[in-house]
């Protein structure tokens, strides 16, 4: 059997029932499956884990999320994605292979600069059959496997776990839930602090003898507490 | 209609051609030379006009204007941008073909009801069937992938206006990154005809039917040049997209700061036990001013906002939002 | 990635290497030296032939003219009589009746609408014209490209059709134009009055 590169376009005989080639043109690596060659290109990406963090605690911040009480773990990896043209000139994009539980998958394919993958360790190898992936029978045109570089990050608000994938091309956040504000719920010192505050001022009030006093006292008490709110007191 | 400067292939020369054009002449050397494109797609790109410091400076000016000052801006530091080509498919021609629709039709009748007063009845005619053939012309853009994360649709009279060059992989990769293109042109023509056949729907069709295609097509990759900045503030990264064009801030996402008045709510309370512990009226008018403080400081007398308050919670100002 | 973006390609005549002139919507280049015509085929410039019919006439008007058969619900209409029949016509058909109908694409510019009508005009009158390969005549400059024609042929088809045709919307759907032996060919016109007459079909544009 032969395939054609999709990179140079050389004709090479294949003697072996592998899916994985390499070209002895170009050396890009490509795929063959059911006698089609598919192109396999990947989005050039310096890893940097503290920018992916940084990136998901600014998106929470901007859109009113609470910020993480504790990073959890990071991983990152280039995952397989197929994109497909249709015969009627649309598109599908889906995962070449399932991301782990709770990790949502990009529903589109990211904007970067593609290059065509070489012999790379940190590649994904192993994807979906594309008849798996595309079990409807629509006509495809064309077929490319895009690796894209994602970071798996989990996150902790409350105790409670939440994750997100966050994509390395555009730093797009992707999640199924994300912690919302925590309601209206009063720190129970901040309550304790209230009352004590709210007791010391009906108590002075009940028992000063006139109004001259009552305002004095009032004032003092009012000072008092807001200078201890000030240094942090009573704020949970 | 872009213009596109050109070196002529004759004298080298600068040589320049309006969007569409098949073929121009040069003034230096007279000689005219046919345009062609790679494989019938013309890749051009919008040289970008304002460097990383003029966009990085266009961005703070929007963070102090409308995000309360200079300290506001100064709170965020800068860590670094790239330049973006992003890729948009541009098809200019005729729309040509046939199309078939079937119309309800109505007709007035005046009648007179058992008191003789004058009315109009609307009576429903039989259905009018039309033929028409199709010819429009089209200038469409259309994005060549997923952009939506840079704040970007479209192209829009930039595009038109501006001078473009060829487009020169190299160069511009030294400059930046230059976005593949995922949406195959097949896409965007289908879009292109869709436009023009949702123009053409009109009023009381009830059956159409029709067949058009791009005809004298014209058909160019667009690069356009945006800077992807990064700003970040207490470990927090925040992108942010200007158009590397006219300096605009295309998209960003900052918050505002959190808002604490840890003696309003102290005061109030205060004012309150005043008022009620020397005597009901005093009790009153103290509610009355509070209530009043409430409903200026918020704009409502919102339960949660009070809670909020009363709770120390800090509120959010509202920050800076583009796209 | 590196692709060539743009290629500016010179036009030199490829015969007697003069410069030829071109309008800027033009697809077909004529030499002012040899008379010669060229096109652009894969960035290349390469030779164009051009046949020219016989008539009267110093103004000689280009056309796409090509043989078609329509496919549609009713089946395959393939010779001239079955396409008279199709657009009412009550010419005898003469020598062609069994051969493919012929069909005229103006290559020059024309507002489509009015491209559609003149070729619609020139393909019911059935006209007979003797031919010769072009020799150097000079032609008006061609701006409908080879692959733009058949979307405008299938158009100038649907336009000769009697009406009860064109208002059934099974017949448009099922409805297609499949041109044979596309070839550009120039037809004299005479300049009448500021129009152009074209005497052997009686045709104005």
């Amino acid at each position: 059997m032969t395939a054609k590169c999709p990179q140079c376009g050389f004709r090479a005989d294949l003697l072996t029932e592998t899916t994985f080639h390499t070209c002895s043109q170009c050396s890009a690596v490509f795929r063959v499956y059911h006698g089609r060659s598919i192109s396999e290109q990947y989005f050039r990406h310096e890893p940097d884990e503290s920018l992916a963090w940084g990136a998901l605690l600014g998106f929470l911040d901007a859109e009113g999320f609470c910020i993480p009480s504790r990073r959890g773990e990071i991983a990152f990896a280039y995952h397989p994605f197929w994109l497909a043209d249709k015969a009627d000139g649309g598109t599908l994009f889906k995962a070449g292979a399932p991301l782990p539980e709770n990790f949502p998958s990009p529903s589109s394919p990211p904007a970067g600069d593609l290059e065509f993958a070489k012999n790379d360790p940190s590649l994904s190898p192993s994807v979906t059959d594309p008849q798996q992936a595309f079990p409807e029978t629509i006509e495809l045109k064309r077929l490319r496997l895009l690796q894209i570089p994602l970071y798996l990050i989990n996150y902790e608000v409350a105790a409670e776990k939440y994750q997100a994938t966050v994509s390395g091309c555009t730093w797009q956040i992707h999640a199924n839930r994300l912690p919302q504000e925590g309601g209206l719920r009063i720190p129970w010192p901040r309550l304790t602090f209230l009352a004590v505050y709210l007791t010391a001022l009906l108590t002075a009030g009940f028992l000063a003898p006139n109004i001259v006093w009552r305002l004095g006292m009032l004032v003092v008490i009012l000072l008092a507490a807001w200078a201890l709110e000030r240094s942090g007191f009573g704020r949970g | 209609m872009a213009t596109i400067v050109f070196k002529c292939p004759q004298c080298g020369g600068p040589f320049e051609f309006a969007e569409g054009d098949g073929s121009s002449l040069c003034r230096f050397c007279g000689v005219t030379s046919v345009i062609v494109g790679d494989r019938g797609v013309h890749r051009l790109v919008i040289p970008e006009r304002i460097d990383l410091k003029a966009a990085r400076t266009s961005l703070r000016k929007l963070l102090a204007a409308q995000g309360g000052g200079q300290d506001f801006a100064a709170s965020f530091s800068f860590n670094g941008g790239r330049l973006l080509f992003l890729p948009f498919w541009r098809i200019r021609g005729m729309a040509m073909g046939w199309q078939w629709c079937e119309k309800e039709t109505f007709k007035e009748e005046i009648d007179y009801d058992e008191n003789g007063t004058r009315y109009t009845r609307r009576i429903k005619g039989p259905n009018e069937r039309v033929f028409s053939l199709i010819a429009k012309p089209l200038n469409f853009n259309s994005p060549a992938g997923d952009y939506a994360s840079f704040g970007m649709v479209r192209v829009g009279l930039a595009g038109d206006v501006l001078q473009c060059e060829p487009m020169d992989y190299p160069a511009a990769a030294a400059r930046g990154s230059v976005i593949d293109p995922l949406k195959g042109v097949a896409q965007a023509r289908q879009e292109a005809l869709a436009m023009t056949r949702d123009s053409a729907d009109a009023e009381g069709t009830v059956r159409r039917k029709s067949r058009v295609r791009i005809s004298s097509e014209w058909l160019s990759l667009m690069y356009y040049p945006i800077w992807n900045l990064h700003f970040s503030r207490e470990g927090r990264v925040y992108p942010v997209m200007v158009d590397a064009v006219n300096g605009e801030v295309i998209r960003c996402r900052f918050p505002g700061g959190n808002q604490h008045e840890p003696f309003l709510p102290l005061a109030m309370l205060a004012l309150l036990v005043l008022g009620w512990t020397t005597m009901p009226a005093a009790g009153v008018a103290a509610t009355i001013l509070v209530v009043y403080l409430l409903k200026r400081r918020s704009g409502s007398l919102d339960i949660a906002a009070i809670i909020r308050l009363f709770a120390g919670m800090p509120e959010r100002v509202a920050g800076v939002q583009r796209g | 990635m590196v692709d060539a973006a743009i290629k500016a390609v010179p036009l030199i005549c490829g015969r007697c290497s003069l410069r030829m002139t071109a309008r800027k919507e033009q697809v077909v280049y004529q030499c002012n030296g040899c008379g010669d015509a060229w096109e652009m085929v894969q960035g290349q410039i390469a030779p164009k032939k051009v046949f020219s019919l016989s008539g009267t006439g110093d103004i000689r008007l280009p056309f796409w003219s090509a043989g078609f058969r329509i496919a549609c619900q009713d089946g395959v209409i393939a010779d001239t009589v079955s396409f008279m029949a199709l657009c009412g016509s009550v010419k005898p058909p003469g020598e062609r009746a069994k051969l493919p109908p012929e069909l005229y694409v103006p290559a020059f510019f024309l507002p489509p609408q009015q491209a559609i009508r003149l070729g619609r005009n020139m393909t019911v009158r059935f006209p007979r014209f003797s031919e010769s390969a072009n020799s150097g005549q000079r032609f008006e400059a061609v701006t409908l490209r080879e692959i733009d024609v058949p979307q405008l042929a299938e158009l100038i088809v649907l336009a000769a059709l009697v009406e009860g045709r064109r208002s059934n919307p099974d017949f448009l759907e099922s409805f297609s134009v499949e041109l044979s032996g596309l070839r550009l060919v120039t037809i004299p016109f005479s300049r009448e009055e500021g129009r152009l007459y074209q005497a052997e079909m009686n045709l104005e544009v």
